[in-house]
């Protein structure tokens, strides 16, 4: 059967991501999930400042913006106003497990029916690429570690995911763009992020393996391949929880 | 009207003696406000709150002359008890402030056995009660009937009314003596 | 038949919050204002609202950014070093011109500072704090009542500007007990506004909650701003004024130290000292109208302050344009004691006393 692939009706402007970036990946992934699900027209975009802001506009859905790493905050406010709106919050790595690490615990622990897309890209992309500190690997060059993160001064990072698993909440799963296979996996996460809000579950938490070809300086192709080969070793592709009892992979 | 001040340790119910009679004046029509000490106020030992009854407008809301002096310890007399004004008076719970002390010379010095005879009585939270009862004695701010019945109501809205509390406003109202 | 209670400064502004249709509130514990939070705790869920205590005041007001935009009438309270850390939230609301009620019940001291009560905060509140040219509508209560009545009107105010209000009370105020007449119960209704954001159907214009300027543009944003401000400072002044016709000097004060200044006005008068009071109700825009029905022939201004160096004091200089000396009466960490207070303009008026320096 011939498939012809269209815009979600959602996306309403080109998106100003890198070549290779996973942002507007997602962005699709979520508007389509959306449309497929029915629920476009009671969808609200929490976006964090950086990379993700761009989908604010992107996306013809209502939205709101920062403080940085403050989303999930900023969600509940919204949630608890509009509990029968599906908020979700598409944010990076640095603002959900560095300077917003309180806010997304605590997400956690109140188990707001929201879904929280964390885009792991191992970086500080907007501000020019400079160490993420819970994601950034031991070696790897930023703007502010150009000769390679060191554990010594750095510190180390860590699967952020997993620890936030053991805290009662819905849903926790990360998934990868780096193929087809990965990318379908990643919208089924996410599908599955927003059924558990229409379904008044609690909180769902997918984070998502993205690549930054801009700041890692190398071609999409490249950096892609060093997220299936060298990022997802560290921050393994599985569902973390489950409370609704989805298995692994 | 007045100015108090009440004190004690933390627990003695002090700060409710306060309460109780700025609500008995609140229910006779006056200005009244009520503001517990709190923060490095409270370094010494002493939980102490201002009560003001007044027919005018009320300023501060931090007494600093009181009118009348009401303490459950010795370190808030020792606190407040230059600062009484002339005319005022001092009232003390006599079972744990010690009279055979020297106290401000020109001032009426009263006392009570407040925590002792709640003790007999079988109602030990009710010494600040008693308290209230010999402060209205000893000053004639409210009449006994108007006391008792603002203090009643306050017990009302905390749903913790019980005859125990007039018994203590009695022990207070008769038992109080004046040491100087 | 309107509900009377004796309340606390703290629970008062929270009830009367309720009652103004007031459907979220988050916050953190700070002394002297926790009393606000745990009415909160104890009350908001029966009203049919939320009531979250927040991992920090910066996520506490981070939620009232989200609440408020989606439409409802939402509120933080703190002090001091709490009040720093609402800053960055405040702003955000300020850039999207969302309406919310702050309470900062300020305490004593720089930095940590104390827990008892003080005026720090003043330049802090009525001057900004977080990032950009932005103001809020500052209440400023002294009583219990204006507690309640302030709070009440703070939610039609802060939408009438899109503005946030700031209750800007001291620690005496939030801790004194009162007697109080409580308003009526407001329901509010989330979609009274064309600018909340909400599940919106395609086609339909949508609302995006940050900076304005992106959307309006620079420049028209940028007048449209100052059009507000300017439009807020004509009109939204108050003052409570006490004898300053015939006055030769003038205390000007908030809070709790306005309280104690006007006792100071009556005692000076009974010794037939002609002492007046200004008492800003609002902070900003400050009441520079006040000073207009001031005798002529005032002497001097003495701000009454629980500060150290005097931070109402260039308000003052500004309203009078330096035509008349200002004095400062800055207690610090004690609450003003009337007779001082009264002191201290016999000093001035002495010609005593060295006109304060602005800082």
């Amino acid at each position: 059967m011939i498939q012809t692939l269209r815009k979600p009706d959602r996306i309403v402007q080109p998106c100003g991501f890198c070549g290779g970036c996973g942002h507007g990946v997602i962005q699709r992934l979520i508007a389509e999930c959306l449309e497929e699900l029915g629920i476009s027209d009671r969808a609200i975009n929490c976006v964090d400042i950086a990379c993700c802001f761009w989908t604010l506009d992107g996306m013809d859905l209502d939205g709101i913006a920062g403080p940085h790493g403050r989303l999930p905050a900023v969600a509940t406010g919204i949630k608890k106003t509009r509990p029968d709106d599906i908020v979700y919050i598409h944010a990076g790595d640095g603002a959900s497990y560095t300077i917003g690490i309180a806010e997304t615990v605590h997400i956690c622990l109140r188990d707001v029916p929201v879904t929280m897309i964390v885009v792991n890209n191992g970086v500080f992309g907007m501000t020019g690429g400079q160490m993420s500190l819970g994601t950034t690997l031991l070696g790897q060059a930023t703007t502010s570690t150009p000769r390679g993160r060191n554990e010594s001064s750095n510190g180390s990072p860590g699967d952020f995911l997993q620890a936030l698993s053991q805290f009662d909440f819905e849903f926790a799963a990360r998934g990868a763009l780096y193929s087809v296979k990965e990318i379908n996996r990643t919208k089924q996460l996410i599908k599955k992020g927003f059924q558990n809000q229409m379904e008044k579950k609690g909180f769902s938490l997918i984070e998502v393996l993205s690549a930054c070809p801009t700041n890692w300086h190398l071609s999409p192709v490249a950096a892609n391949k060093r997220v299936e080969e060298v990022v997802a070793a560290q921050f393994p592709l599985r569902v973390y929880k489950d409370r609704g009892g989805m298995s692994d992979g | 009207m007045a100015e108090i001040i009440c004190g004690g340790f933390g627990g003695q119910g002090i700060l409710t003696t306060g309460m109780i009679l700025a609500n008995i004046g609140v229910d006779e029509g006056l200005e009244v406000s009520w503001s517990p000490s709190y923060g490095s106020e409270m370094r010494g030992g002493t939980a102490n709150c201002s009560v003001i009854l007044s027919d005018d407008e009320v300023g501060s809301p931090k007494v600093t002359y009181p009118d009348y002096l009401v303490v459950m310890n010795l370190p808030a007399l020792q606190k407040f008890e230059h600062s009484v004004r002339d005319n005022g008076a001092i009232l003390i719970d006599s079972s744990i402030v010690p009279t055979d002390r020297a106290f401000p010379e020109a001032l009426p010095v009263y006392a009570v056995e407040a925590t002792q005879l709640a003790h007999e009585a079988g109602a030990p939270r009710g010494a600040n009660v008693i308290m209230l009862g010999a402060l209205i004695k000893i000053s004639g701010l409210f009449s006994e009937d108007a006391a008792r019945r603002g203090m009643n109501r306050f017990f009302e809205r905390k749903g913790k009314n019980s005859p125990g509390n007039d018994d203590c406003f009695t022990l207070g109202y008769t038992r109080v003596y004046r040491v100087q | 038949m309107a509900e009377t209670r004796f309340m606390k400064g703290n629970e008062a502004i929270a009830e009367a919050a309720i009652r103004a249709g007031c459907r979220f509130y988050a916050g953190y514990p700070i002394t002297p204002q926790s009393e606000l939070l745990e009415y909160m705790g104890a009350h908001m869920e029966a009203a049919g609202g939320t009531f979250v205590q927040g991992e920090s005041e910066v996520a506490s007001i981070s939620m009232v950014w989200g609440a408020a935009c989606a439409g409802n009438r939402a509120m933080t309270s703190s002090s001091g070093p709490g009040f720093d850390l609402k800053q960055e939230g405040i702003a955000y609301l300020a850039s999207y011109e969302a309406p919310a009620v702050v309470v900062s019940m300020m305490r004593y001291g720089i930095g940590g500072g104390d827990i008892t009560a003080g005026q720090d905060s003043y330049l802090q509140a009525a001057k900004g704090g977080g990032n950009g040219d932005y103001r809020l509508l500052v209440l400023c209560p002294n009583s219990v009542q204006e507690c309640v009545d302030f709070t009440y009107q703070a939610f039609d105010l802060a939408e009438k500007y899109r503005n946030v209000v700031l209750i800007l009370g001291d620690g005496a105020v939030g801790q004194m007990m009162q007697n109080v007449v409580l308003p009526d119960y407001v329901e509010p209704n989330i979609n009274r506004y064309d600018w909340v954001i909400k599940g919106r159907a395609a086609g339909e214009k949508k609302n995006k909650a940050t900076n304005l300027n992106w959307y309006m543009g620079d420049r028209p944003w940028e007048a449209h701003i100052r059009e507000k401000l300017h439009r807020m400072q004509e009109q939204e002044q108050r003052w409570e004024s006490y004898l300053v016709e015939d006055a030769e000097l003038v205390y000007v004060a908030i809070g709790v130290s306005s309280r104690v200044a006007k006792q100071a006005v009556k005692m000076g008068r009974a010794k037939g000292l002609k002492l007046g009071l200004i008492r800003p109700i609002t902070a900003w825009p400050f009441p520079r109208k006040a000073f207009e029905a001031v005798n002529p022939d005032v002497k001097g201004y003495m701000v009454v302050e629980m500060s150290i160096a005097g931070q109402m004091l260039e308000d003052v200089y500004g309203a009078t344009q330096f035509s008349k000396p200002a004095y400062c009466c800055c207690t610090g960490i004690d609450i003003p004691v009337a007779e001082d207070v009264l002191a201290r303009a016999e000093q001035a008026l002495r010609g005593e006393l060295e006109p304060e320096v602005a800082l």
